[in-house]
């Protein structure tokens, strides 16, 4: 009996062991194997594995496989940081300094480092300013909004403060007598319904002179600034400027409603468009600012790295790692990532990038701020669910506005305390 | 006699259960005490930073303004599905129970739902109930009346939810209690009938009585199964609006994963465990009482 | 008269029961941009959902993936729970009422419980996107009810089968294959399709136990199709439909015995 448990324990560990790697000796020739970690899907994470194939072929000596989980990307990642168990490269998506900062190796002397944007490189670096991720693209999100509609129901753009955009809203749904939906939401995946209050956010609490940056971050943020905040999004919900199935609608409503010329905006950044195409390829998209929530105040962009990738500190295989975020960041690769999303280039190559319907707008709005993304930058980790949820809550009528306040703020306590053990 | 000293004189049979013990003690109740040991602490999942909190995340756990609600619709999901299922399942089993052409298609159509994974099965159904474009609001529509917003009605979807959770699984029980009635001797409905008992008669005094072991197992593992509900709430409403139809195990993942706070959801996690332990070991001890013996 | 009564009552139930499967149909054979009603037949038989579910998720990997850790899955939990169930339904000891109960109450734990806690133990061992990591698991998770369905069932086989071949010396292990293992066939059909159905279903240990593409299995691949940012529906109804289709044969060959399986009294809790 024993010998047999011996011997089961033995072929154990040779399985275990047999997936460990040779890691490369010379950079000339390199081999080895490597695995790639990413959130994205669809188009996008066909391209990562097209390249990783091209990669691999230029590297006869390296094993490489891109694993695209979708969904459950955060969550596979939360389970394989608490056992240690990360993959070689993997995507940050906008986490790379709080989330990610333990197991990421700094990235200062890679060749492209001083190719990122100054402003933008500092959203990528950890609190000692050392680079932490290769940015392939970079978010840079605007309101999206189906052109045709808007000049059917008479609208002018850009609109430029929240009285405008509130007006323009109350105009495509009496110009229309209720068919447009001004804004549609797919509350069904429940980070839609958040992203509105997220993104709105920014011109409320940090683009104005007189703004609320320092107060998030250092804990002394009045609340009920919140709920104030809070409660002019409610009215817009009262005012049936949202899509009545707000609760239920997938991703896919959205792209639909949008291609259909059912409703005027969508709150979901450019790729919205490439996925609206899919259904009509003739819809006709335009791109502004965010308005701004003050009066004396200017719209604004928001900026941050999408697709991001960043090195496991502990990996046996970095020196292959590094090979192929070098390889990534090659100008024809970086194009070929970004125009099939519409964004721009994380890092500037030789080779330009055309980001499609986005192109005129981002020339004509070339002299708007960008700002952070609000949770990532002033809220700490792990908000995220709360915002949705309670956001939810509070259209149903479930919780006040007030209440909506006070768990924000305790939440926001909490993960502080948590943060600083 | 001769008999009984062999099962007892030498223990060495018990060798046989050894490797299912070991893969338990490895993988169930190792990874169990850990994670009730998590629910001590303010971990957040993923980082190597804890404090311990001793018994606080509890004590969260009871104060949570959404619990109450959370623990009526997991009470929902489980005991509703439990009924639906075994009333339902015994309907079918009673019908079913005899030779027919259309017998073996009827049982099999039921069943059939079984055989999905139940994350696409509940698809399949948000396909369904879906406000805009989903078929049942086609129907509806198509009768001139106006779509119903199913998905958001609070506790009405509660019970939607219930309804197909009952749907996919109401197979197996009525497997389990057409095998119950094949058990009953014939005998003891003949005589029954020439003492004049009606055919419903017959049913509830005659072979009601002799089903309930097939009841209490229905009704057991139903109730265990739905307590633990996950895939198809995620598939129909992730939980939502807000918390509205959350169960504990929806509750938990989302703790767990989205607020970063894995010591609270080990707690509803090992509370989740206890509730369901303490439910079933009732169910069953109530049944268990009105079992007879053939 | 009352036999079509029956029949049409049994008509209409089947047809409600097969309502879903009717939709997915429908929805398996139209184009994403054909936005009629559910319940409108395609206007064409429209088979490229099948091909792209296909090939985008890798279906042929998929389902080896599936086929070898069902199987062997399978064959494992009869094998540890047959075993188990033997000396647990003969030998009544105080000790066995324990283990039994202990065993059954596996049943209650919620796997969300304990996931990151076994993950750990999994990545230690170096189980993670391996066959034997997620069938350890798959096994695991499953004895409670084979055990359970096993032992019902062995305690209905009267004691003088093995009795007299115990009192005449052999092993217990050699009587328990000789001379109980065979006539379990019937209660192995009702444990095959009951936890076999599980195993090929299981998304929520798949998807963080096996995360390289060549381990991916179907309801993984099919979950894909319908993720935050892309939603092929269509592929989705079209997957669903290859991927239930060898449990449905399943279930078609083995009805017979598993209704017998679950008969003769054995399932008792």
């Amino acid at each position: 009996m024993k010998r047999k448990l011996l011997g089961i324990l033995a072929v154990v560990t040779l399985i275990g062991t047999m997936g460990v790697n040779v890691s490369a000796g010379e950079s000339e020739q390199l081999e080895g194997s490597l695995t790639i970690y990413t959130n994205c899907v669809g188009v996008q994470a066909d391209i990562i594995k097209e390249l990783n194939e091209e990669f691999m072929k230029e590297n006869p000596g390296v094993e490489s496989e891109v694993v695209a989980p979708g969904a459950d990307y955060e969550n596979i990642m939360k389970v394989k940081m608490a056992s240690k168990d990360m993959p070689d490269i993997f995507c940050t998506h906008g986490w790379a300094n709080v989330r990610y900062v333990d197991f990421l190796l700094p990235l200062n002397d890679m060749e492209w480092a001083d190719s990122i944007e100054p402003t933008f490189k500092e959203l990528i670096s950890d609190d000692d300013g050392n680079l932490l991720v290769l940015p392939v693209d970079q978010n840079k999100w605007g309101l999206v909004y189906n052109k045709e509609v808007l000049e059917e129901c008479g609208v002018e753009v850009p609109l430029k403060n929240i009285d405008d955009f509130m007006n323009a809203l109350e105009q495509i749904k009496t110009a229309s007598n209720g068919e447009i939906i001004p804004m549609h939401i797919a509350g069904g995946d429940s980070w839609p319904i958040g992203q509105i209050f997220d993104q709105l956010a920014t011109p409320a609490f940090t683009t104005s002179d007189d703004n609320d940056q320092e107060a998030l971050l250092d804990g002394s943020f009045d609340w009920n600034k919140w709920t104030d905040f809070v409660s002019v999004i409610q009215s817009m919900y009262d005012k049936g400027y949202f899509n009545s199935d707000i609760f239920t609608a997938k991703y896919a409503d959205s792209a639909e409603a949008f291609a259909t010329g059912k409703a005027a905006f969508c709150w979901y950044g450019n790729s919205i468009v490439d996925e609206a195409r899919k259904i009509n390829p003739d819809v006709q998209a335009g791109l502004q600012p965010l308005p701004a929530w003050y009066e004396d105040d200017d719209m604004s962009f928001l900026n941050g790295e999408q697709t991001a990738f960043g090195i496991w500190k502990d990996s046996e295989n970095i020196d292959i790692a590094k090979a192929w975020l070098d390889f990534m960041a090659r100008g024809e690769n970086i194009k070929k990532f970004c125009e099939s999303e519409s964004m721009l280039p994380g890092i500037n190559t030789d080779v330009p990038v055309d980001v499609g319907f986005a192109t005129e707008y981002y020339d004509e709005f070339a002299d708007i701020r960008s700002f952070p993304i609000f949770d990532r930058a002033f809220l700490p980790n792990g908000m995220w669910d709360l915002i949705c949820k309670d956001a939810a809550d509070m259209f149903t009528g479930t919780i006040t506005p007030e209440q909506y306040s006070l768990d924000m703020q305790n939440e926001y306590e909490r993960l502080l305390e948590a943060n600083e053990d | 006699m001769k008999a009984k000293k062999i099962w007892n004189s030498k223990c060495i049979i018990n060798i046989m259960y050894i490797p299912v013990i070991c893969l338990f003690l490895m993988f169930i109740v190792y990874p169990l005490i850990k994670g009730v040991g998590i629910s001590m602490t303010n971990w957040d999942g993923y980082s190597e930073n804890f404090r311990y909190l001793g018994l606080d995340n509890y004590r969260k756990m009871f104060a949570d303004r959404n619990f109450s609600l959370i623990v009526k619709n997991t009470l929902i999901y489980g005991i509703g599905s439990a009924v639906l299922e075994n009333v339902v399942g015994l309907v079918y089993a009673v019908l079913l129970d005899r030779k027919a052409k259309t017998v073996g298609l009827a049982r099999a159509a039921i069943y059939l739902p079984v055989m999905i994974a139940p994350l696409v099965m509940g698809y399949i159904w948000y396909f369904m109930f879906q406000p805009v474009g989903g078929a049942v609001n086609d129907l509806l529509n198509m009768l001139g009346q106006p779509s119903v917003d199913f998905l958001t009605k609070g506790t009405t979807t509660v019970w939607i939810i219930t309804f197909i959770n009952s749907y996919q699984y109401v197979g197996i029980a009525m497997m389990i209690y057409l095998a119950g009635l094949q058990t009953i001797p014939g005998d003891y409905q003949e005589a029954a009938m020439i003492d004049g008992a009606s055919a419903p008669q017959s049913f509830f005094y005659v072979k009601l009585p002799l089903l309930i072991p097939s009841i209490t197992v229905n009704v057991v593992t139903n109730l265990i199964g739905s307590l633990k509900l996950y895939d198809i709430i995620v598939a129909m409403t992730n939980g939502g609006p807000g918390y509205s139809t959350q169960s504990l195990s929806t509750m938990m993942y989302q703790l767990y994963f989205g607020k970063q706070d894995a010591g609270y959801a080990a707690a509803m996690g090992t509370f989740m465990f206890l509730a369901i332990a303490v439910l079933s070991v009732i169910t069953l001890l109530v049944l268990r009482r009105k079992e007879v013996e053939i | 008269m009352k036999k079509k009564v029956y029949s049409v009552i049994l008509l209409v139930i089947s047809l409600i029961h097969l309502i879903p499967f009717y939709i997915l149909l429908t929805m398996a054979f139209k184009d994403k941009a054909d936005l009629s009603s559910k319940w409108a037949f395609p206007k064409s038989l429209y088979l490229d959902n099948f091909v792209n579910a296909w090939k985008s998720a890798n279906m042929g990997r998929a389902f080896l993936n599936n086929i070898i850790i069902t199987v062997i899955s399978t064959a494992l939990i009869i094998l540890f729970s047959s075993m188990a169930a033997y000396p647990l339904a003969r030998r009544k000891t105080k000790l066995n009422t324990f283990v039994y109960t202990a065993i059954i109450s596996c049943m209650i734990v919620p796997a969300l419980t304990i996931l990151v806690p076994l993950y750990k133990i999994m990545a230690d061992l170096g189980g993670i996107s391996s066959y034997w990591g997620i069938i350890a698991v798959q096994v695991t998770f499953m004895l409670p009810l084979s055990t359970f369905l096993y032992t019902g069932f062995i305690g209905t086989l009267p004691g003088e089968l093995d009795e007299a071949a115990l009192i005449d010396g052999k092993s217990r292990l050699g009587v328990f294959y000789t001379i109980i293992f065979p006539i379990l066939k019937p209660i192995t059909a009702t444990v095959i399709i009951l936890c076999g159905v599980n195993v090929w279903n299981d998304y929520q240990f798949s998807v963080f136990f096996l995360q390289k593409n060549s381990m991916k299995t179907i309801p993984v691949a099919l979950n894909s199709f319908f993720s935050m940012y892309q939603s092929q529906v269509n592929w989705l109804a079209a997957g669903c439909l290859m991927a239930s289709l060898p449990l449905v044969i399943a279930f078609l060959v083995l009805q017979k015995q598993f209704v017998k399986g679950l008969s003769s009294g054995a399932v008792k809790l």
